[in-house]
């Protein structure tokens, strides 16, 4: 919060006086004298007139908090004097998620609050896909002259949250021993049947199926399969290049994090240890972990880190560096899921040597390309040579059409692979 | 498509008017004519209709629009013309015409003609109007009593045309603003009033005949200590 700031807005008004002075003075008319103190009294108007800090508050009521892409969703907000003295001129800017658009009224408001009285007025957004926090309102109040204005900004928690729900994940069937190494010959937890086969000479007599020898009086041994979970690395593309999207609609980076955040749900949810990691303007990780406490933080990354900011960069010189250092970070054997618009050739060079190096690639690509013009005709044209580039490599690569929820471009790779 | 609105930054409208407004009546008082009172109305509407043109432009509808803005601009000249051809005194000259300008070119400031509106525009309509009061003081066309309300009036007008580009610049026409604006204008024209009080009594201490310097003096110091405090 900073002081008030001068407008200087009745900077001139001196002007006026003196004029009539001198010309009261030059022609003897004392009548101008009497004008000119009217200016002087204007003069000294705002600098008699009293300043004090406001304290507000912002509270939101959305009309839908997870509504489907492209609804229109009406906010209304309430600001709230909480001080003891009135605000004479407020003049508030709600701060509408960079990413949406509004259309319908204006989420701009002037009011004049009693101390203890509030204002409330809404406005319309359209949704996008993904989730979407209100940035701080900005609010410039001014004392009754006008003289003085200060900026300040009212922060209230406020999302809007246009994702859909996701069932199966892409994962690559290799899996880490990481149940077996705890368990031994002893049955616990992390234990599930699997099959019964034909008794072999030696195996564990707590294995056999007694059951079953009772009732057939033959030997069968019973097979548990251990439960695997997977080391998993979320790796979103969050580079300049990146940041592209079709006419109207949200951009790759902002598609990319709505489907990372889909799928941290739910691999974390089947037990895995999922970790986060973006190129782009900042090099972001998040070690992989699992757990509520876990989720909770990597989320708060998701929504917070300078990564993944809606406003793209505006160069890449650090991307090797990155590369580099997400290398030297990833656990071993870990999977990358790779979410790219692949809008480049660097990523693509990128995901190969990952995958050459031993961490099995994944790719989740949203098609935010449209080939309408000749030029995106050729952007098209090169983003499906490296697709086939990638699979002609054994990377699997899930393209996603942003028109349709995840999940289900994810089953449809799924039966392709299958069939 | 989006159908995203964009914030049109031009001067709030309920001010504008209110500054045109209130200055054109400053005008007609300094010239008491009636034909001035009628030549002003005129320039007044033309001015509304100038609003109404470039508001049409501004939405796309050019062909209702433009030639609408176009004819508000002849109407407005119209006024002028008008009173310029039927004032019965040659040095009306010097206080009615700058008034009458400085109007039109206030209005110009705030419809507005281009962008956010002009600030210097309004500056100068308002001095001009000003100028037609001081005018009229020294060809003694009025009494001290309109000279100090029309005065007054010009320093209001200005305030209000001023709050109206800052809340148009900050907020844009698409928000409701109307109280903030309405408390601004009504503490202007609580000073305005207080402003012609302080300075009647100011007067009526010293008698106008006698000790004219010692009134200027004590003038001239108030100026000097107010210069002091503003910076």
């Amino acid at each position: 919060m900073s002081g008030f700031e001068a407008t200087n807005r009745w900077r001139g008004v001196l002007v006026f006086s003196a004029l009539a002075l001198v010309v009261g003075l030059g022609a003897k008319r004392p009548s101008l004298l009497v004008l000119a103190g009217v200016g002087v009294v204007y003069a000294v108007y705002p600098a008699v007139s009293p300043t004090w800090e406001p304290a507000l508050t912002v509270t939101r009521s959305l009309s839908e908090t997870t509504p489907m892409n492209g609804e229109h969703v009406t906010v209304e907000t309430t600001v709230r004097n909480d001080g003891d003295r009135p605000v004479f001129d407020l003049r508030f800017l709600d701060g509408v998620p960079p990413a949406l658009s509004v259309v319908e009224d204006s989420p701009r408001r002037g009011a004049v609050l009693r101390p203890g009285s509030s204002v409330t007025y809404s406005y319309t957004v359209e949704a996008k896909r993904g989730k979407h926090r209100f940035q701080p309102a900005t609010a410039v109040v001014r004392d009754l002259s006008g003289a003085h204005e200060l900026e300040t900004t009212v922060v209230g928690e406020t999302e809007i949250d246009c994702t859909a729900e996701l069932d199966s994940s892409p994962l690559r069937p290799q899996t880490l021993d990481y149940v077996g190494r705890v368990l031994s010959d002893q049955v616990g937890q992390g234990l599930e049947f699997d099959r019964t086969r034909e008794y072999k000479h030696g195996d564990a007599k707590n294995r056999v199926d007694w059951k079953r020898y009772a009732r057939t009086n033959e030997l069968a041994t019973i097979e548990f399969r251990t439960e695997r979970s997977v080391n998993v690395v979320l790796l979103v593309d969050a580079r300049s290049s990146a940041y592209h999207a079709t006419d109207d609609d949200i951009h790759a980076v902002g598609l990319c994090v709505s489907a990372a955040e889909q799928l941290l749900v739910q691999l974390l949810g089947d037990r895995n240890q999922v970790g986060l990691a973006a190129l782009g303007r900042e090099f972001c990780w998040v070690g992989t972990g699992n757990g509520r406490e876990h989720l909770v933080r990597t989320q708060q990354a998701l929504a917070t880190h300078k990564a993944f900011h809606p406003v793209p960069p505006s160069n890449d010189d650090e991307q090797d560096r990155q590369f580099q250092t997400l290398r030297e970070r990833l656990p071993d054997a870990a999977q990358v899921i790779l979410l790219s618009p692949l809008c480049d050739d660097w990523i693509v060079t990128g995901a190969r040597r990952l995958d050459a190096y031993g961490y099995p690639v994944s790719v989740v690509s949203p098609d935010v390309v449209q080939p309408d013009t000749l030029g995106r005709r050729l952007a098209a044209i090169e983003r499906s040579n490296r697709v086939t580039m990638l699979r002609a490599g054994d990377i699997p690569v899930v393209e996603w059409d942003p028109a349709v929820p995840l999940g289900r471009s994810v089953a449809a790779t799924r039966t392709r692979w299958l069939s | 498509m989006t159908d995203a609105v964009t914030v049109p930054k031009r001067p709030a409208w309920g001010s504008s008017l209110l500054a045109v407004i209130v200055l054109a009546f400053a005008v007609s008082r300094v010239g008491h004519e009636a034909a001035v009172a009628t030549g002003l109305g005129i320039e007044v509407a033309g001015l509304v209709v100038v609003a109404v043109g470039a508001s049409l432009v501004r939405r796309g509808h050019r062909l209702v629009g433009l030639p609408l803005a176009v004819g508000g601009i002849a109407v407005v000249g119209l006024g002028i013309c008008y009173v310029l051809m039927l004032l019965a005194r040659p040095p009306a000259l010097l206080d009615v015409v700058p008034g009458l300008l400085g109007v039109a070119l206030v209005g110009i400031a705030l419809v507005p003609v281009r962008g956010r509106g002009s600030r210097w525009s309004l500056r100068v309509g308002v001095a001009l109007a000003f100028l037609g009061v001081l005018a009229s003081a020294v060809l003694q066309e009025t009494t001290p009593g309109v000279q100090l309300l029309a005065g007054t009036l010009c320093i209001v007008a200005w305030d209000l045309g001023e709050n109206a580009i800052s809340v148009g610049t900050q907020l844009g026409r698409r928000a409701r603003t109307w109280s903030i604006e309405a408390v601004h204008g009504v503490a202007t024209l609580v000073v305005a009033w207080l402003a012609i009080r302080l300075s009647r009594v100011a007067s009526g201490v010293q008698p106008p005949t006698t000790s004219l310097s010692a009134f200027v003096l004590l003038v001239v110091a108030v100026l000097v200590l107010t210069a002091a405090l503003h910076d």
